[in-house]
């Protein structure tokens, strides 16, 4: 339809002269792709659209630090996920359709990251760890996981499926194990506390660690690349941090409160519902 | 898990919809990004 071949397509989204344009596909796709579908979704479902999917309740200043301590520490055991899911035997064949997949995506966010100046980092911060975290979120934790939560009544379920998803539609095998782990972490944030707006600023905090620390590198004179292509033995972080992890959220779990769901109006048998006699 | 603001659509079908409807605005949100698809000096991007 567009007169381009996927090939052409893929040049283009990598080649750094077209970085404007790649940001603003980002952001098409992010709020178009993502946030849009869920919304239509939620307000087709029911009558009060946002709430449904979490936007509620009021957000405590321990919450946001334990989230935030939470994050810190899911960054190692993610590291060390990572190490794990590179040294996977595979076939030779799929490795270099692998390894090929991984360059692509180094190559696009190195044209969407120039990050020459505080400006541009600015603006990456909002095009790669605002946006996505946003839009990400809503649609897989707020649509998704609370969809099939409600629906199969086993939210550690609806978690796991939920965040294969998740890191699935990331295309990158390489990084299928940390995504999967995230989306865990993230879902688990949701769960427990029931407020969306606490998984999107986890989200936002992981992905702003990582554009910090490329635009630390950068300015150190290395190039994007480089600092993307950190491929050091993270096994033993991981080991380390995952206790650390499961206390803190054993300690989120105690301290978030999760915004009341209705009770059902007294006299009300919930068994008639939708029928005539309700 | 009791919601009188519901409008009755059951939650695994609002799942499956919600995926489909995440497809359909994935092509949507390719072909609104034609228009953008200029590079920093003013050319095409891709090829024709």
């Amino acid at each position: 339809m567009t007169g381009e071949s996927a090939l052409n397509i893929e040049e283009g989204m990598t080649n750094p002269a077209n970085s404007n344009a790649v940001k603003v596909i980002q952001i098409i796709t992010a709020v178009v792709g993502f946030l849009l579908p869920v919304l239509l979704t939620a307000q087709i479902l029911n009558r009060r659209p946002m709430k449904l999917l979490g936007f509620k309740g009021t957000i405590k200043w321990r919450e946001i630090s334990v989230v935030f301590a939470i994050v810190i520490t899911a960054l190692f055991v993610s590291a060390g996920l990572a190490y794990f899911n590179q040294h996977i035997p595979v076939d030779a064949s799929w490795k270099v359709r692998f390894d090929k997949m991984e360059a692509d995506y180094i190559k696009q966010a190195s044209a969407i990251l120039s990050l020459n100046n505080f400006g541009e980092y600015l603006l990456a911060i909002f095009i790669m760890a605002f946006l996505p975290a946003l839009c990400e979120e809503a649609l897989f934790r707020g649509g998704l996981q609370n969809f099939l939560s409600r629906a199969t009544k086993n939210p550690w379920l609806a978690i796991i499926i939920v965040s294969i998803l998740f890191s699935a539609a990331h295309f990158s095998f390489y990084g299928f194990l940390s995504r999967v782990f995230l989306g865990m972490m993230l879902g688990a944030i949701y769960h427990y506390s029931g407020k969306l707006w606490l998984s999107i600023l986890a989200h936002f905090i992981n992905n702003a660690i990582a554009i910090s620390a490329v635009y630390a590198t950068k300015m150190n004179g290395k190039s994007v690349a480089d600092a993307m292509n950190d491929s050091g033995d993270a096994s033993w972080y991981g080991i380390f941090a995952l206790p650390i992890l499961i206390a803190l959220f054993y300690f989120f779990k105690k301290i978030t409160v999760k915004p009341a769901e209705e009770t059902p109006p007294a006299g009300k048998d919930e068994s008639l519902r939708n029928t005539p006699f309700y | 898990m009791y919601d009188s603001n519901s409008k009755g659509i059951s939650y695994l079908a609002g799942f499956f919809m919600l995926i489909a409807f995440v497809v359909a605005s994935t092509i949507l949100a390719g072909l609104l990004s034609i228009p953008n698809m200029d590079s920093d000096d003013g050319r095409k991007c891709f090829k024709y």
